[in-house]
């Protein structure tokens, strides 16, 4: 017999170390109970500009270039980490505020467990899902894997 | 890989705690994996004219402990047949919890978000904060109790 309360795993990553030990929980959880997984990567982009313009009328058209860039590697390498070990994930790229973000896209696709990272990268300059997942424990109704 | 082999729960008799604890089960169970619930007393205070006194030592508490993590173990048994292990600890709740999970080498320790204070507002989610601040092992913040038709669901009823 095989649980099934996790049926559902939604993983936030951004790149950071703790990100990817996330990953690993999520794949490792996925196998044991047969669950489909989603990894979500969520790029504030309002943020972004006002950090990065210093408030002025600056285009910083490149750095969301980039970070969007970043973003589609981050998810393509935890997609293919998951489909190495034989688990069915797929990726999902979001704008907006990180923790906003993903809790709508755990409640949209009915997830069960949200498993994130416990830092961002050391000094980022970017909200990225680390640095917020106090919030983030703070307003989710389902259960949080904080890893490290 | 083998995720969730040897798992600390935290219970301390709250709403949450008992999500917590169903969580874990579900997350030991079926796998052989091994479940230890911990319940730490922490030191309470005696109100005396002049000072405060801080003490673990009271029976009362002690039973309460010992108490909810018989029903753990009793509970665990009857309905999912799983056999756990049970501690009763004393000192800081994240200190005692992190510290017992290391002793034996636990792979993840599951919580409720918040525990029994009555400040739940102003404190949700404190001690999670501070475990995952602390621990080197993954903590899992569980929210809400499953609806009984998960648990139906989860023990092969429905």
């Amino acid at each position: 017999m095989t649980s099934t309360i996790f049926r559902r795993i939604l993983v936030g990553v951004d790149g950071s170390q703790t990100s990817r030990s996330a990953c690993e929980m999520a794949v490792g959880l996925a196998l044991a109970f047969r669950s489909a997984v989603r990894f979500v990567c969520v790029i504030d982009e309002a943020r972004l500009v006002s950090d990065f313009s210093m408030g002025t009328k600056r285009d910083v058209g490149n750095v969301v270039e980039c970070l969007t860039a970043a973003a589609h590697d981050v998810l393509e390498e935890a997609r293919q980490r998951a489909s190495s070990a034989g688990v069915e994930a797929d990726a999902v790229l979001l704008e907006g505020d990180v923790v906003d973000r993903i809790l709508e896209a755990a409640a949209e696709w009915r997830a069960d467990i949200i498993v994130a990272g416990t830092h961002a990268r050391p000094q980022s300059l970017h909200p990225s899902l680390g640095s917020k997942v106090y919030e983030l424990l703070r307003r989710s109704t389902l259960p949080v894997l904080v890893c490290r | 890989m083998n995720t969730f082999s040897n798992i600390v729960v935290a219970i301390d008799g709250s709403a949450p705690s008992e999500a917590a604890f169903e969580a874990a089960c579900s997350l030991a169970g079926d796998r052989g994996g091994r479940l230890t619930a911990v319940f730490v007393r922490e030191p309470r205070p005696s109100f005396h004219a002049h000072h405060i006194e801080w003490a673990y030592a009271d029976e009362e508490t002690r039973r309460a402990g010992l108490t909810a993590l018989r029903r753990a173990a009793e509970a665990a048994h009857r309905e999912r047949g799983l056999t756990i292990e049970t501690k009763l600890l004393d000192g800081d709740i994240v200190d005692e919890i992190v510290a017992y999970a290391k002793k034996i080498r636990a792979d993840a320790i599951v919580v409720g978000s918040h525990g029994r204070t009555g400040l739940q507002r102003a404190l949700v989610g404190s001690v999670a904060e501070r475990l995952m601040r602390t621990s080197t092992v993954p903590v899992l913040v569980v929210v809400r109790k499953l609806t009984t038709a998960d648990a139906r669901v989860d023990r092969g009823v429905a």
